[in-house]
């Protein structure tokens, strides 16, 4: 089992790496985040296997 | 000794009467100061003969000659000096032209430039891709946006002034595409107010303020308010746009502010005295506020 979780400022595209990571098999979505800070503190919490990550974003990149 | 008084009057015309009365087109004040200048110019001329060497000439003589040669001397001064003048005056104004041709090219050219963003392009096309992958009912209206967007961009930019309906609807689709894929945190209010109807605008004079709010006030981490207020009493248009900044996270890069500088020249080309616009840009604010009287 692969848990990830997926960071992207806009939600339309977060629903298009849901609907891909419900796809294939023996990966988890467990979450996923439009703030970037919200999943810092979650990663601290819950260390996943594998990031999905915007490589552009407003604030951080 | 005698050629004094021309050569000082060639300098006299050349440098003030010229531009007092000529070039400020009065034409009679200019008339009445040559001929002034002629009266003192053979006033002068004959007293000058007459204290000189040449009395006794003078006398024998009656002062028709002296009076024609001054005349003579005095038009060709006038004429050279006014020929030389109006030559430097056309120059100048020729040169004037070229100037504002290429100003107003280069204008025109970097509002272009600002206008089609590439980054905006992808980003809605991008949007529309999401929406169309999760067959969304969205997705025809999405693309519809799109493309009256790019109508407006491409084919009305280049008329000097369009229906503000035009202007007001470009904006209006800037911000429904742009609320496609903004999340939650980034809230934008657009409020409208009055009568558009027969109102002409210059095209493109409203939206670099929209863009740049957009550009610089929206986050995926901070909660933002972008607001845009635009309303109408008969002809004057308030135009109101604010946005809270974000914090810095990490270095952005800086804004240059040439959309902005750009459209400001462009408000005191096309408006002149019938605008204002007040730009207040603090720590944790921008804030835009713009007045024009319409036609």
């Amino acid at each position: 089992m692969i848990n990830c979780i997926a960071v992207d400022d806009e939600p339309l595209s977060l629903q298009i790496i849901s609907g891909y990571a419900s796809q294939i098999q023996g990966m988890v979505l467990l979450k996923t985040f439009t703030n970037p800070l919200k999943a810092q503190n979650y990663l601290k919490k819950f260390p996943v296997d594998l990031l999905l990550l915007d490589i552009q974003m407003p604030d951080v990149s | 000794m005698a050629s004094v008084f021309p050569i000082g009057f060639y300098y006299l015309n050349y440098y003030k009467l010229i531009p007092l009365f000529y070039l400020q087109k009065k034409p009679i004040t200019y008339l009445l100061s040559i001929l002034l200048s002629l009266t003192i110019l053979i006033i002068i001329a004959n007293i000058f003969t007459y204290l000189s060497d040449n009395r006794r000439l003078y006398e024998s003589r009656p002062p028709f000659p002296f009076l024609i040669h001054s005349l003579l001397l005095f038009v060709v001064v006038l004429f050279v000096s006014l020929g030389l003048r109006m030559n430097s005056e056309w120059k100048k104004a020729e040169e004037e032209i070229i100037k504002i041709e290429k100003e107003k090219l280069n204008s025109e050219l970097s509002y272009l430039k600002a206008q089609i963003n590439p980054h905006f392009l992808f980003n809605s096309l991008n949007s529309i891709y999401s929406l169309a992958i999760i067959k969304s009912d969205q997705t025809a209206e999405a693309v519809m946006k799109l493309s009256n967007l790019m109508r407006y961009v491409i084919l009305d930019v280049h008329i000097p002034f369009v229906p503000l309906e035009k202007e007001l609807g470009y904006i209006i689709n800037f911000i429904e595409l742009h609320r496609l894929r903004l999340a939650d945190n980034n809230q934008i209010n657009f409020r409208f107010s009055g009568n558009p109807e027969g109102l002409l605008i210059s095209p493109f004079i409203l939206v670099p303020f929209v863009e740049n709010a957009f550009k610089h006030g929206t986050s995926a981490i901070d909660s933002i308010n972008i607001n845009i207020d635009i309303s109408l009493v008969k002809n004057r248009l308030d135009f109101k746009v604010d946005n809270n900044k974000p914090s810095k996270y990490f270095e952005n890069q800086p804004s240059t502010g040439v959309g902005i500088e750009n459209t400001r020249k462009r408000l005191e080309m096309i408006y002149k005295k019938n605008y204002t616009l007040k730009i207040s840009d603090t720590d944790n604010k921008f804030e835009v506020d713009l007045t024009l009287l319409l036609t």
